[in-house]
C-alpha cells in the first residue's frame, strides 16, 4: 500500500568497481611538505585536530561543508550521535563503501579522531545493505566502529535519522573526509584528492580510482579506458548526477562521487502521461507526484505550493518508475526553483 | 569522445519497463480470450475484433490529422477497439461494433485531450451509447457451440443469458461449471470465467495492472451479492450465478483498472474499487438494463479525482503533523490559561466586528437610496 | 454622448446571439437543454417560454426594480417568471397539446435560472427600459438558436425525423440521454470558440509571423 511503502528498488550495479582495489592516479605536481603538528596521533587535542582538519583543506563530501567549519558549530550535547555516511545506494556508485572495505584501519584512525573532537554517545557506519549482485559480505564491524546495514528502498539516506533516538543531536560526515584527516594526523598530506568510481557499459576496467581534484574527465575515462564511444558521459550519481557535453573541460571536486559513461542515452518517448500513478508511489516524501506534474506544466504554481512541492528532495525515483519516459522529476526542480525566485520577488 | 553525446534529464537509469510494454502485456492478453470465443462461436468473433481494433486505430488517425498533431505510435485505441467486442454477443452486426468505436474515440477520446486525459473508459461509454441505441441487438445472445456466419444476418440460435433470468429472479439453467468454462451463452468474451481470470492474473504478475483494484472490486461485490440476493436457490450458487454472469469478471481485471481513469494511488483505488462495487450492485440490482456495469462504471470514472484528492488531504495532514499537533496544542494550552479571559477576549473580538461592519454598510445604503430617490424625482420633474 | 452610450449598449447586447452566447459561451442553462431539449418541437418550445419569461422581467427590473426593497426584488422576479409560464403554455399548446407535459419540470426550471433572477437584479436595474428589452430579446436569440439547433440535432440523430416528420432511417437514440446533450453542447460550444479564434486571429498576428507558425 502506497501509504507504508516508499521509494524504489533499484539494481546496484556496484560490482566489479566495489571488491577491485582503489586505483591511484599519480599527481602531476608533488606538493611541498605541510608540517601541521609535530605531536604524535595519540596527544591531540580536541583544538587540534580542529585546526589540523582547517591547514588541511578536509571538505566533507556528503554534503561540501568544510570539515571544521562542521566540527566547530557541532554541539551533540548527551547522548549524541555521530554518523560516518557510507551509504552509496545510487546504482554504480561505491567510493565510500571501497574505502571501508580496502582501508578500515585508517577510516577507523580519522573516526577515533572526529570522536575526540564531539564526544558523541554512539559512532556508526551507515552502509546500504541491498547490493544483491555481489556475494560480498559487508563487514558488521569497523576497527571499533559497529556498521548499520541500512536496507530498503532507495533513497535510504533518510532512512538514517530512524536509528537516532529522539530529542538527540546528530552529525552525519562522509567517509572520505575521515580519511584524509586521518592521512592529514598520521602522514602529515593535505586533502588534494577525491575518490571517485568510473563506471558504465563501456567502460573497458571500471573501478573506483583516487584522482587529484581538478582532474578532467576525459583524462578520468582516459584512464579507465572505454571499449565504445559513449552517448552519455555523467558526472556525479546516475541518479542525481548530470550530463555533460565537454569531457575536457569539465573537472572533478570533492563532492563528485562518480563518472559514468554509458553507451545509450535512455531516450525520449513521444507518450503522454497515462496517469498510471507509479510516480506517487515512488516517491519517498509521499508527495502526490501526478497532479503535481500537471500543475507545473500548466504553470499553477500556488496549487504546486499546495501540494508541497518545497518537499521535493530530487531524487529522481519519479523519472526512474515513469512508463512513458518523462521527465516528472526535472519538471518539479524547475518548478520549485521557480516558486522560490517568486517568493523572493513576493509574487506569490 | 564528444561526438555523439546527448543531453538527458537527471536519473540516468530508466526502468525498462515502458508504455509498450505494459500495453503490449494488455493485448496478449486479450488473445486467449478471443481464442475461446473462436472456440464457442467461430471465426466472427475474431473478425469482430480486428473489425473493432482498424477502425478505432483509423478513427484516432483521422482524428489526430483533423487537430493537426504528430501521429504517435500508440497502441490504447487497439485495446479499445478489442475490448469493445469482447462486450458484445458474437452475431452482432459490424455497424454497431464501428458505432461503438467511433463514440469511443470521437466523442469521449479526442475532445478531452486524446490518450492520457480522457475523463470517461471509452469502451465502456461506446458500448453503453450502442446498447441504448440497439438493446434489441446487444442484448440478445447466441447459443454457444455454434459456427456463426462471418458476413451478413446472422441465423444463429438465440439462447437466454444467465443475467438476463437473474434480472427477473429466475434461477438460470446452467449450472456453475458451465459459466466458469463460458458454455453459457452471454457477452463474446466475458462468459469464460477461467480464462478471464487467468489472463487478469496474468496481468497482475505482470505488474501492468494494480492487483488492489480488481480485489477491492470483487470481494465487495460477492459479499453484497452475498448479503441480499435475487434468487432462491443455496447461497453459493447464487453467488457465482451473480459474479459470473455479465461482464463482472471481464470488467474488473480490464476496465475498472484503465490508468487514466482511475484513481491514482493504492488507497484511492481501493476505496474507488469498494465504492463502484456497491453502485454496480446498485445498477444491476435495481436498473432494467444488462449493462449495470458499464453505466457504473461510467458514473464512477467521475469520482475518481474526489479520491486522489482524499489521498492527497490525508497525505497533506500527515506531511504537515507537526504543525497540526502544535496548534493543536496552543490551543488547548489557550483554554486551560483561563477560561474567563478567553472568553473576554472572544467577546471584545465579536464586539469589535460588529462595531467594524455596522456603521459603514448602512450608511452607504442610505446614501444610496437617497441619491437614487432624489435622481428619480428630479427625472419625473423634469419629464 | 447618451446617443453614442446607448447604440454601444445595442450593440453590446448583439453580442449576447453569438460572441456571448448564455448557453455556450456563458454557460447558463445548460442542464435543462442537456435534459428536455430532445426534439426540434421542444427545442421551440423552451425558446418561446425563455423568451416569454426574460423580457417582461428585465423590462419589469429595470422600470421598477430599483424602488422595490431588496428582499422583495428578487421575490418579485420569480412570481413574475413563474407568472409568464402560464401565457408561455397556452402558446405552446399550439405547437403540440401534450409538448408542455413531455417537457416536465425543465420549463418550470427555466423560470428561476440565472438570467430572470440575478442578471435582472444586477445589471438590468442599471439599464433604460428600451435597452433591457433589446437585451432580453438578444439574450433569448442566443439561447433559441441553441436550442433549435440541438433539438433539431437530437431529434434527427435520434430517430431519424424533424418536426416529427420522418426524414431518415436513423436510430441512435442515445443522444437522447442527458448525457448525450451535455456532450453535444460540449462540442458546439467547442465550434464557437473555434470560430471565435478563427476572427480574432488577424488581428493579434501580424502578416510576417503567420509563416513561422
Amino acid at each position: 500500500m502506497s501509504f507504508f511503502v516508499k521509494g524504489i528498488f533499484l539494481e546496484q550495479k556496484k560490482e566489479p568497481m566495489l571488491t577491485r582495489s582503489t586505483l591511484v592516479m599519480r599527481q602531476e605536481f608533488e606538493y611541498f611538505d605541510c608540517d601541521f603538528t609535530d605531536t604524535p596521533v595519540e596527544e591531540l587535542s580536541a583544538k587540534q585536530i580542529i585546526e589540523l582538519a582547517r591547514l588541511a583543506g578536509i571538505v566533507d563530501e556528503s554534503d561540501g561543508k568544510m570539515l571544521w567549519e562542521k566540527l566547530e558549530k557541532a554541539n551533540l550535547g548527551e547522548g549524541g550521535t555521530l554518523i560516518i555516511d557510507a551509504i552509496d545506494d545510487e546504482p554504480y556508485i561505491s567510493s565510500q563503501m571501497s574505502i571501508c572495505i580496502h582501508q578500515p584501519e585508517k577510516l577507523a584512525l580519522g573516526i577515533e579522531l572526529c570522536e575526540k573532537v564531539l564526544s558523541p554517545a554512539k559512532t556508526y557506519i551507515a552502509m546500504y545493505r541491498h547490493i544483491l549482485d555481489s556475494n560480498f559480505g559487508i563487514p558488521s564491524k569497523i576497527g571499533k566502529y559497529r556498521v548499520k546495514k541500512i536496507g530498503g528502498r532507495y533513497p535510504a539516506e533518510s532512512r538514517v535519522y530512524r536509528h537516532i533516538p529522539k530529542g538527540k543531536n546528530s552529525v552525519i560526515v562522509g567517509a572520505c573526509a575521515m580519511l584524509h584527516l586521518a592521512r592529514a594526523a598520521e602522514e602529515n598530506q593535505k586533502m588534494t584528492s577525491c575518490f571517485v568510481t568510473v563506471a558504465g557499459d563501456v567502460v573497458k576496467n571500471p573501478r573506483n580510482v583516487e584522482v587529484p581534484i581538478g582532474t578532467t574527465a576525459e583524462k578520468i575515462l582516459e584512464l579507465c579506458g572505454l571499449t565504445e564511444e559513449p552517448e552519455a558521459i555523467i558526472l556525479g550519481g546516475s541518479m542525481t548526477g548530470r550530463a555533460i557535453f565537454e569531457p575536457e573541460n569539465e573537472t572533478v571536486g570533492p563532492t563528485t562521487r562518480g563518472v559514468i559513461a554509458l553507451a545509450r542515452s535512455y531516450g525520449t518517448y513521444s507518450y503522454t502521461c497515462i496517469g498510471c500513478g507509479r510516480c506517487d508511489h515512488a516517491c519517498p516524501k509521499a508527495l502526490s507526484v501526478c497532479a503535481m506534474r500537471k500543475f507545473a506544466e500548466a504553470g499553477k504554481l500556488d496549487m504546486l505550493q499546495q501540494y508541497d512541492v518545497s518537499m521535493c528532495i530530487g531524487c529522481g525515483a519519479c523519472s526512474y518508475v515513469c512508463p512513458s519516459r518523462i521527465d516528472v522529476s526535472a519538471t518539479l526542480l524547475k518548478a520549485k526553483k521557480q516558486i522560490e525566485i517568486a517568493k523572493k520577488e513576493g509574487t506569490l | 569522445m564528444k561526438d555523439k553525446l546527448m543531453f538527458q534529464n537527471a536519473p540516468h537509469v530508466r526502468q525498462s519497463e515502458s508504455v509498450v510494454t505494459i500495453m503490449s502485456g494488455v493485448l496478449f492478453a486479450l488473445l486467449p480470450i478471443y481464442l475461446m470465443s473462436l472456440f464457442y462461436y467461430g471465426a466472427r468473433s475474431l473478425v469482430l475484433g480486428i473489425c473493432g481494433a482498424f477502425f478505432c486505430c483509423a478513427f484516432s488517425a483521422i482524428g489526430s490529422l483533423l487537430l493537426r498533431e504528430k501521429p504517435v505510435p500508440d497502441l490504447t485505441p487497439i485495446i479499445t477497439g478489442l475490448i469493445i467486442p469482447l462486450l458484445m454477443p458474437a452475431d452482432i452486426p459490424y455497424y454497431v461494433v464501428i458505432s461503438a468505436c467511433a463514440v469511443a474515440i470521437f466523442v469521449v477520446k479526442l475532445p478531452f485531450g486524446g490518450t492520457g486525459s480522457n475523463l470517461f473508459n471509452p469502451a465502456a461509454v461506446g458500448f453503453a451509447s450502442v446498447a441504448i441505441c440497439w438493446p434489441e441487438l446487444v442484448f440478445r445472445y447466441p447459443a454457444t457451440m455454434q459456427a456463426i456466419e462471418i458476413f451478413g444476418e446472422s441465423t444463429a440460435k438465440i439462447a437466454q443469458s444467465p443475467a438476463y433470468s437473474l434480472s427477473f429472479g429466475a434461477v438460470p439453467d446452467y449450472n456453475v461449471l458451465d459459466m466458469l468454462l463460458g458454455s453459457a451463452p452471454g457477452p463474446m468474451g466475458a462468459t469464460n470465467i477461467l480464462v478471464v481470470a487467468a489472463c487478469g492474473i496474468f496481468l497482475i504478475v505482470k505488474k501492468a495492472v494494480n492487483w488492489i483494484t480488481p480485489v477491492s472490486f470483487l470481494v465487495p461485490y460477492a459479499l453484497l451479492c452475498l448479503a441480499f440476493p435475487r434468487i432462491s436457490c443455496s447461497s453459493f450458487d447464487a453467488l457465482c450465478f451473480e459474479l459470473f454472469s455479465g461482464t463482472i469478471v471481464f470488467g474488473a481485471f480490464f476496465m475498472l483498472t484503465e490508468p487514466v481513469t482511475s484513481p491514482k494511488r493504492d488507497f484511492g483505488k481501493l476505496l474507488a474499487g469498494i465504492s463502484s462495487a456497491v453502485v454496480v450492485f446498485l445498477f444491476r440490482y435495481f436498473g432494467g438494463f444488462e449493462i449495470g456495469f458499464a453505466s457504473a462504471l461510467i458514473v464512477m470514472n467521475v469520482f475518481s479525482p474526489v479520491f486522489d484528492a482524499v489521498c492527497e488531504n490525508i497525505l497533506h495532514a500527515f506531511r504537515h503533523k507537526d504543525s497540526i499537533i502544535a496548534t493543536f496544542k496552543t490551543d488547548r494550552e489557550r483554554k486551560k490559561l483561563s477560561g474567563e479571559q478567553a472568553v473576554k477576549i472572544v467577546e471584545s473580538k465579536e464586539e469589535k466586528t460588529v462595531s467594524e461592519t455596522e456603521p459603514e454598510e448602512p450608511v452607504e445604503i442610505v446614501e444610496e437610496i437617497d441619491l437614487s430617490e432624489k435622481e428619480e424625482s428630479g427625472k419625473e420633474a423634469v419629464q | 454622448m447618451i446617443a453614442e452610450k446607448e447604440k454601444n449598449g445595442f450593440k453590446e447586447s448583439l453580442a449576447y446571439i453569438f460572441s456571448r452566447n448564455p448557453v455556450l459561451v456563458l454557460g447558463l442553462v445548460i442542464g435543462q437543454l442537456a435534459a428536455g431539449d430532445t426534439t426540434l418541437q421542444n427545442g421551440v418550445a423552451l425558446s418561446i417560454t425563455y423568451l416569454l419569461i426574460t423580457v417582461p422581467v428585465l423590462v419589469f427590473a429595470s422600470a421598477i426594480g430599483k424602488k422595490l426593497p431588496d428582499w422583495l426584488k428578487i421575490v418579485c422576479y420569480a412570481v413574475l417568471s413563474a407568472a409568464m409560464l402560464l401565457p408561455a403554455y397556452f402558446i405552446c399548446g399550439s405547437i403540440s397539446a401534450t409538448i408542455f407535459d413531455s417537457l416536465g419540470i425543465y420549463p418550470a426550471l427555466l423560470a428561476v435560472s440565472t438570467v430572470p433572477i440575478v442578471y435582472s437584479s444586477k445589471f438590468a436595474e442599471k439599464q433604460k427600459p428600451s435597452l433591457a428589452a433589446v437585451n432580453g430579446l438578444c439574450i433569448s436569440a442566443g439561447f433559441a438558436i441553441t436550442a433549435i439547433l440541438l433539438g433539431a440535432a437530437r431529434e434527427f440523430f435520434g430517430s431519424g425525423s424533424l418536426w416529427g416528420f420522418k426524414i431518415a432511417e436513423a436510430s441512435f437514440s442515445a443522444v437522447k440521454l442527458p448525457f448525450w446533450g451535455f456532450i453535444l453542447l460540449g462540442f458546439m460550444a467547442a465550434i464557437i470558440n473555434w470560430v471565435k479564434d478563427i476572427i480574432k486571429r488577424p488581428e493579434e498576428i501580424p502578416v510576417g509571423e503567420e509563416e513561422n507558425l
